[in-house]
């Protein structure tokens, strides 16, 4: 039986580890030229680039966390892609696994990853908080909740699961400020914050990239990129967004909000200040010139070009301030009611800029094995 | 200065001396965080609003309020470093309290809830929809205790001056306060019933199996059907009647604002003329009453209208009809109504 950190090696700070193994903390190039450590790291991203669900159990505690911690340092000098797919298959990997540990442990996990779980069971009552529901036969059927969580928490969890609705917090039983949970339910929330976690470590990892000798990993980093356009068919090389703004605007990638505010106004329909905003401040960010602009704007039923040109002129902080406004949130977005689509971005421009990259790749991919260009631009 | 002095007082802007007097003695709540808050106002002549204002004494305030003697007054229900920087970027958010809002005219059957005269926009309240807009909020305060947890020394209620209510979550949770509005948004359709599947609240249960009514001890939608009444029968024949009958009719875009500012109970409501009033939990939620006696106005006015073609209204009830050149003699709750709404000047105050 494998130890609950050759499982979870996240839930261990790796410093904490190395004082304890080491009495000290030996820098990180010296832990990556030890070949156990860095071959359970490049193992780990084989598989985890492969999408296998199943992902190589080391022989200790010591290569496990100490292999995990470099593989992030790894998989961030490999791609970003390589990151979210380490993250999401960890995530998978916990609702196969977690599920079978004992339920007073899952507490302590829950912590660990951020959490903040109460296990109600105890010995004499594994089950917890339980309501009758039914009577048959006879007896009494209950229906049991073992954990908790704080609102705010469960809130946190489930940010990316609210589009099913059984993760709302109408559709859960919540009392006093507290959501509760059955062991199924909790194992699937916390692989979110452990797809978080290991994302958020991952970041604080990207920055001790810079103390490891290019030489050390470059060969493991080009292999593992050949991996990922054998998967994917083309590797992490990033489009800045000079190149995108460069290749010109294409409406066809804009964000479902933007398009719909956009149908909106080419229908002649009456725009408000935040939906005026909203759009001219992204068609501006997304590279577009004054007379682009403006010209959309002619489909305003009040539109007047002297004040149009001022304003837009504004935003482009080309007068006034002589500052560009940015564009709307996602989070904006949905409090002034704009948000039409949940796209899994921070903002509009986000959305626009990934999907633009999206096409060029495959634009780009296609060149590579000697194809005609199929931009229709 | 007492109505008796005043008696018999004619000046330029009789309505601003008023607004000064209440100020004056005025009692104004803050919450004890309130340097950390962004305080904004509307100015009394140009109705423009003017943000980004921080007090470090309530005594400041009260000497902004009596000088400036602002239409709307406001503070945030968010919390910055930096609450005077010029802008959102630079405020430093340190988190926001929970707020909803209920307005009676959002209430069913309750209307529109305002005529425009003059491009500007006057409220009509009822006293029959302020009545309905009290129930939601009893409603509101039973989801916020029983279900989200709060005790009732956390929350600020009170009556926003014109026509509902304002509910204030004052936790200092920083989980609570740093939650941002997408996920808010949960808690709006938690509160309203907006995406509720039945399925998934009724419990599943063996065929021959007979199944209990659900009961207040549980939480959730479960606890609040059996707080109504309600049973799982109800639910799953017509989940739309029991969410209108169990649901509290919130304003959405209130609760998922981050940055949203709280007007300051005690301040005078620009459109109404009334104060806001906090309200103590349970007894003066219960007594509270929609009408004149909610004015701190207690004088009677000769006014003249200032309209350009007759008007006809309703304040608390009453009906009122102006024209032009009308003068007339009315209660100062009625003067200063139609004052801080341009319909009439007041000439002197008796």
């Amino acid at each position: 039986m494998p130890s609950l950190f050759v499982k979870y090696p996240y839930l261990i700070n790796l410093e904490t580890l190395l004082s304890r193994l080491y009495g000290s903390v030996p820098p990180l190039n010296t832990l990556i030229n030890i070949p156990r450590f860095k071959r359970h790291a490049v193992d780990l991203l084989k598989s985890a680039i492969k999408g296998k669900e199943n992902r190589p159990l080391a022989e200790s505690e010591e290569v496990a966390i100490i292999g995990f911690y470099l593989s992030l340092i790894i998989a961030n000098a490999t791609g970003r892609w390589v990151v979210n797919r380490l993250a999401d298959r960890e995530s998978k990997w916990f609702i196969t696994h977690a599920i079978t540990e004992e339920s007073a442990l899952l507490e302590k996990i829950g912590r660990a990853v951020g959490a903040k779980v109460e296990y109600l069971g105890s010995l004499g009552n594994p089950n917890g908080f339980c309501v009758n529901i039914a009577v048959f036969r006879g007896e009494m059927i209950k229906e049991c909740y073992p954990y908790r969580m704080p609102i705010p928490s469960y809130l946190r969890g489930i940010e990316a699961l609210r589009t099913q609705k059984r993760w709302m917090l109408v559709n859960r039983i919540v009392s006093r400020g507290y959501v509760y949970l059955n062991k199924r339910d909790l194992v699937r929330v916390l692989s979110e914050f452990v797809k978080k976690k290991i994302l958020e470590l991952a970041d604080n990892y990207s920055e001790h990239l810079n103390e490891i000798p290019e030489g050390l990993i470059k060969e493991d980093v080009e292999r593992l990129k050949e991996l990922v356009r054998n998967v994917r068919g083309f590797t992490e090389e990033r489009l800045s967004t000079e190149t995108i703004i460069k290749a010109g605007i294409r409406e066809e990638f804009f964000p479902p909000c933007i398009t719909n505010i956009m149908n909106s106004l080419l229908r002649g329909e009456h725009l408000s200040h935040a939906q005026r905003f909203a759009l001219a401040t992204f068609l501006l960010n997304a590279g577009a010139d004054i007379e682009y602009v403006l010209d959309i704007f002619r489909h305003a039923p009040d539109f007047n070009e002297k004040i149009a040109r001022y304003q837009i002129e504004h935003l482009a902080g080309l007068r006034g301030s002589r500052k560009k406004y940015s564009v709307y949130s996602c989070d904006k977005m949905k409090a002034l009611g704009m948000c039409v689509a949940e796209c899994g971005v921070r903002t509009p421009l986000q959305y626009y800029f990934r999907e633009y990259r999206k096409h060029l790749r495959k634009t780009r991919s296609f060149h590579d094995q000697g194809g005609a260009a199929l931009s229709g631009h | 200065m007492s109505t008796m002095s005043r008696r018999g007082l004619k000046s330029k802007d009789l309505l601003r001396q008023l607004l000064r007097e209440y100020y004056t003695g005025a009692e104004l709540w803050l919450p004890n965080d309130y340097p950390m808050r962004e305080f904004a106002f509307q100015t009394y002549e140009s109705e423009v609003y003017v943000r980004h204002m921080a007090f470090q004494s309530a005594g400041a305030l009260r000497e902004y309020l009596t000088n400036e003697t602002p239409r709307q007054a406001y503070f945030s229900a968010a919390l910055y470093r930096d609450p005077a920087a010029d802008n959102m970027e630079d405020k430093g958010w340190l988190g926001s309290e929970l707020m909803f809002d209920i307005d009676s005219d959002h209430l069913p059957g309750c209307g529109e809830g305002s005529i425009t005269v003059n491009g500007r926009k006057i409220p009509i309240v009822r006293r029959e929809c302020m009545l309905k807009a009290k129930r939601e909020v009893i409603k509101l305060m039973d989801v916020i205790t029983d279900d989200l947890g709060f005790s009732r020394s956390d929350i600020l209620v009170y009556f926003s001056g014109n026509r509902g209510f304002h509910v204030v979550v004052m936790t200092k949770d920083p989980e609570w306060r740093t939650l941002p509005s997408h996920l808010r948004k949960e808690i709006v359709d938690y509160v309203t019933g907006k995406g509720l599947e039945p399925e998934t609240i009724v419990p599943r249960i063996p065929k021959r199996a007979r199944p209990l009514p659900p009961t207040k001890e549980i939480g959730g939608w479960r606890g609040r059907l059996a707080r109504l009444g309600l049973t799982y029968e109800d639910l799953l024949s017509d989940p739309q009647r029991v969410i209108n009958i169990a649901g509290v009719h919130i304003d959405e875009m209130v609760t998922q604002d981050v940055s949203r500012l709280v007007r300051i109970p005690g301040s005078i409501n620009g459109k109404s003329g009334l104060p806001a009033i906090k309200l103590t939990l349970p007894g003066d939620l219960d007594k509270f009453e929609y009408g004149p006696h909610l004015s701190p106005f207690r004088c009677d006015a000769i006014v003249s209208s200032q309209v350009d073609e007759r008007v006809k209204l309703e304040i608390m009830n009453e009906k009122y009809s102006l024209f032009p050149g009308l003068r007339m003699r009315v209660s100062c709750y009625v003067a200063v109504f139609m004052a801080l709404n341009r319909l009439v000047k007041i000439d002197r105050l008796i």
